[in-house]
């Protein structure tokens, strides 16, 4: 009837079920992403010494030598740059999330599908439609120079300005998504509550819009920030010498000078300097978050 | 709408596959006539596929095509965008390739893993065609493992109707008062060795020095130079970029420099008088080819001097076979690359592949320079 | 003079005029209620009054000033909303307090009247809990007492006690009521719930379809409603048609015999009677009454506090009437009805019905 010893086997045999479903996905990740991200902290943690042969090296003359040498400017960069970016889609991204939200239902669309529609061109193609627009001979200049508000073409690329306007380009709509549905969810008639209270315009979106839209702000600020830190497309397109960010060093270091110990030391100090700054984030951002739905 | 894109879309390819081509009217008759001549020389062979494995954009199409019709091997004819990517495939010892373009600083490495085949001169004859100066290079020391296929040197291209002065030297990088007046035209090129090498050269030390203290000089002289520069660049930007006026001088690599002058007949091409990196891509046979025969066949083909003419005049790229001067077009025959002056010659180094150290010593210099 | 005054108010959303030509005017310390169905247009007047829509026609009033164009934060309304809103991200102090906040009140003078309105509503020491930690009952007391602490001279509730259930609805109709009183605010407060207007009006407004059908004082409107929709939709009442022949003669032509009623109007025409059931006395209690008829029991639906009977007088006229648990009906009994002139109403027929 009930022999405990089956019973005991059919309750482990549904514990594996679920287990066995997911399994194809466990698999994929381990092969996939956790291998390698194990074999590049091998290596960052590691050297080959004169004698080709691999051993462990957590040496710290080897951070010394790190700190000596251009990553850590390199790093202040990219930083700057990323930052900057996520400041720029923010105070650009918000006014116009804030417009589409506000919005009926057709026109709400219509927007929505303005903001997604460069998606469906390759980030590529579109860094390059920008580098049409800013070069010596692109539609800026030839506009400039036609209404003779210029006499010589201006130098628009290869600079930083130019790669802050890339990565803006680039990564607003990463910004407008998180925050739109987030304003999307703002109950309206808490905003006419505060202006039964005596809050206008100005003082309700400070007491209730913004606080209420945390939740999109911190989204949109990491889905910004953790990429832009380590983007090297950009700037190996639009910028000049002084953009040489952490994408692009790595980059040199694993397939140019093939150094990959101290390319995946940069790998991995940045991941972790990533992962810091957004937990630190995360938790600034989600005090008292336990509400708003 | 729609159609209309379609319409654009086919429009787009048809010319693109035209400018591919690139060749005038004049010279198509030229080419129709040298490959009938070629189509009687061919023998026909035993084995019935050859497997090649080259850089893209470096041959013309039809020339696969006569090959195929005339021995009867079915040429399979693989592409791909950078030596790294060709050397993982081949080191794997798994690629089932037969003949794989090799750049001639990565010979000697392929060659001590034993990947590649020693030729077999006997099914070569048309070798007798080859230039005495590239019989003998330092990469592969009589020629044994690899074949000369195209070559050029890294020097400047330039912009002769928009820079006033012409560019001789390496100086019209390098000084600042020369390179001030460009400022943010000029650009480097990317491949850290080039710059360094550019330096070195100029400051009268060969490409191939690693004494710390010439690298150092270089250093200084490239960080120098840094904010005039525009960037550091590759092809795919230099070749637009001086062809449309964005660069006025970029250290490019003379076939690139070519393809600019298409579309910018004001575009020059220089050989500092320093001397600079002379360059070859090599034809070589995997050791364990499926196909050797047919491998070697194709190296002949290849070798013929007719063939390798029209190779140089749709790629824009020297030759190293002396036999094919008559048959290049007037803008190769003007390459001053061809028929260089003895003195000239002898100034240009092949870049010798780095030692871990001085692979070490490169990074350190050029993260600096960069960063 | 009133505190709110509305003249000739319209309001259109595309071609329908949600607010059709509403006057009224609300007196200081009133308690004055907007009543009617979903959709007739009480909420969008209330909501024009706090400043969140503008009348397309007309005048709006508060205290002397016209005030059409004043935003709603400059305007000394308060105002309770239908779900709440209160702010989420904020405790209960905070809510309560915001108010003070916009007025630049000094610190240590809201924390005074934070808790003094939280005990006037009935919640001292919630100041720090959290909103989604609260009952709908306390939700309700913390958004009055959000909107009164700023001691607005009007203050305007868009259904407030809808969701919550019966006992606390009804618990909190004398709460309103109390602190109405004791402030001396005057309340504005929409509802469709009849009962809980006639609990706790001085005067009620009662709309349909944007226009506004009567106002009067509870008792007015129960007892003496001037169109056939007041008088539908406050209580259960019975409808007999029939013609004003002589000024306090009714004749119905499904009666064995004309009506004596009350009506000052002496008109002639089609007009409608109006009888509550609970005006109607059964016999053998009929000592006294002005109109007597004969009647069949059809139907006895027990209600707890009183039996409703369906009775049948003549051939095709069905009244409702209510009796006594206590008396022994049984169906298809014959008995006698009446009542007196005095409780039942003449109410004039539309023009277009």
């Amino acid at each position: 009837m009930n022999d405990p010893s089956q019973e005991i086997a059919r309750r482990k045999r549904r514990q594996l079920s679920p287990l066995l479903l997911a399994s194809p996905t466990v698999v994929y990740l381990a092969v996939f992403f956790f291998a390698p991200f194990a074999i590049v902290l091998l290596y960052a943690f590691g050297m080959i010494d004169i004698l080709r042969q691999f051993r462990f090296a957590l040496t710290f003359e080897f951070y010394l030598d790190f700190f000596n040498s251009v990553a850590p400017s390199i790093f202040a960069r990219s930083l700057l740059m990323a930052f900057a970016t996520t400041v720029a889609c923010l105070v650009l991204g918000y006014p116009m999330s804030y417009y589409i939200a506000v919005k009926s239902g057709r026109q709400k669309d219509t927007l929505m599908l303005l903001v997604i529609i460069p998606f469906w061109v390759s980030f590529l193609l579109r860094t390059y439609a920008l580098m049409t627009i800013l070069d010596v001979n692109g539609i800026i200049n030839v506009a400039l120079l036609s209404l003779g508000l210029i006499s010589k073409p201006l130098n628009l690329m290869y600079n930083m300005q130019a790669v802050l306007l890339g990565m803006i380009y680039n990564y607003l709509p990463f910004m407008i998504l998180p925050l739109y549905a987030s304003m999307e969810k703002l109950d309206r008639s808490l905003l006419e509550a505060a202006g039964s209270l005596g809050a206008g315009p100005t003082r309700s979106f400070l007491h209730v819009t913004l606080p209420l839209t945390r939740s999109g702000i911190g989204a949109g600020s990491i889905l910004v920030f953790v990429p832009a830190v380590g983007e090297f497309i950009i700037p190996q397109l639009l910028g000049g010498t002084e953009s040489f960010m952490i994408g692009n060093l790595i980059w040199t270091l694993f397939l140019k000078t093939r150094n990959l110990w101290f390319g995946s030391a940069v790998s991995v100090i940045l991941i972790a300097l990533v992962v810091a700054m957004v937990a630190l984030y995360m938790k600034y951002v989600t005090k008292g978050e336990e509400m708003a739905i | 709408m729609a159609a209309t894109g379609v319409v654009g879309a086919a429009v787009g390819a048809v010319a693109g596959n035209y400018y591919g081509a690139q060749t005038t009217l004049t010279e198509e008759e030229n080419l129709r006539v040298q490959l009938e001549d070629l189509k009687k020389k061919i023998p026909v062979q035993p084995e019935n596929e050859v497997k090649i494995y080259t850089w893209s954009e470096y041959i013309h199409d039809y020339l696969i095509e006569v090959f195929k019709m005339n021995t009867d091997i079915n040429v399979v004819y693989d592409t791909f965008e950078s030596p790294d990517e060709m050397r993982a495939k081949v080191t794997t010892g798994q690629s089932g390739y037969d003949v794989v373009m090799v750049p001639d600083y990565m010979v000697p490495e392929l060659i001590d893993l034993g990947l590649l085949a020693e030729l077999d001169t006997v099914l070569l004859p048309n070798m007798i065609h080859l230039d005495d100066r590239f019989k003998n290079p330092q990469y592969d020391p009589g020629i044994k493992h690899s074949i000369p296929y195209l070559w050029g040197t890294t020097g400047v291209g330039w912009n002769s109707a928009k820079v006033t002065d012409p560019v001789t030297s390496w100086a019209d990088v390098f000084e600042p008062e020369r390179v001030k007046k460009y400022e943010k035209t000029v650009t480097m090129l990317e491949e850290m060795r080039e710059p360094i090498g550019a330096a070195l050269k100029y400051l009268g030390y060969s490409i191939n020095d690693v004494d710390e203290g010439h690298l150092n000089e270089a250093k200084e002289l490239l960080l120098a130079q840094k904010p005039y520069l525009a960037k550091y660049t590759g092809a795919l930007e230099y070749i637009p970029g001086l062809a449309g006026g964005r660069f006025m001088i970029s250290q490019a690599y003379s076939g690139d420099v070519f393809v600019a002058t298409d579309d910018n007949p004001d575009v020059k091409y220089t050989i500092p008088k320093e001397g600079c990196t002379v360059w070859a891509d090599n034809m070589t046979v995997l050791k364990n080819a499926a196909h050797p025969v047919a491998a070697h066949a194709w190296i002949n083909y290849i070798l013929d001097p007719t063939v390798i003419a029209i190779i140089s005049n749709v790629r824009y790229y020297a030759n190293p076979n002396k036999d094919s001067f008559p048959f290049l077009s007037d803008r190769m025959a003007n390459d001053p690359e061809i028929n260089l002056p003895e003195d000239v010659y002898r100034k240009l180094e092949w870049l010798n592949p780095p030692t871990q150290e001085d692979l070490q010593k490169y990074q350190d210099i050029w993260l600096e320079v960069v960063g | 003079m009133f505190e709110v005054e509305l003249v000739e108010i319209v309001k259109r959303f595309g071609a329908v005029a949600a607010v059709d030509h509403v006057s009224l005017g609300v007196r200081k310390n009133e308690f004055y209620s907007f009543l009617g169905p979903s959709g007739c247009g009480k909420t969008t007047t209330l909501r024009i009054i706090a400043g969140f829509e503008e009348p397309d026609e007309g005048t709006l009033k508060l205290g002397q000033i016209v005030a059409n164009d004043i935003p709603p934060y400059k305007r000394n309304v308060g105002m309770v909303f239908q779900h709440l809103a209160l702010f989420p991200h904020m405790t209960v102090f905070d809510n309560i307090a915001f108010g003070l906040k916009m007025s630049n009140v000094p610190k240590d003078e809201i924390r005074r009247k934070v808790e003094q309105s939280l005990e006037l509503v009935g919640l001292p020491g919630f100041e720090d809990r959290r909103i989604h930690q609260l009952s709908g009952g306390q939700q309700q007391r913390v958004g009055i007492a959000r909107a009164m602490v700023k001691e607005p001279g009007v203050l305007l509730l868009d259904e407030p006690l809808g969701p919550l259930d019966l006992k606390i609805r009804q618990h909190m109709q004398i709460e309103l009521k109390r602190i109405q009183k004791q402030v001396g605010t005057t309340f504005i407060y929409v509802t469709h719930d009849q009962g809980e207007a006639l609990t706790m009006s001085d005067n009620i407004a009662v709309m349909n379809m944007g226009r506004v059908e009567q106002i009067g004082s509870p008792r007015e409107i129960y007892d003496t409603p001037k169109t056939q929709f007041v008088a539908n939709f406050i209580g259960e009442t019975n409808f007999l048609e029939g013609r004003l022949v002589d000024s306090g003669v009714f004749e119905c032509r499904r009666l064995s015999h004309s009506v004596l009623v009350e009506s000052d109007e002496e008109h002639v025409g089609g007009c409608v009677l109006s009888v509550r059931p609970e005006r109607v006395g059964i016999s053998p209690d009929l000592k006294g009454l002005d109109n007597l008829f004969d009647a069949k029991v059809e139907d006895l639906v027990y209600q707890g506090s009183y039996v409703s009977v369906s009775v049948k007088l003549g051939d095709d006229l069905t009244m409702k009437i209510r009796a006594n648990p206590a008396i022994p009906l049984k169906a298809d009994e014959r008995i006698r009805i009446g009542w007196n002139k005095a409780d039942a109403t003449v109410i004039r027929l539309e023009k277009d019905e």
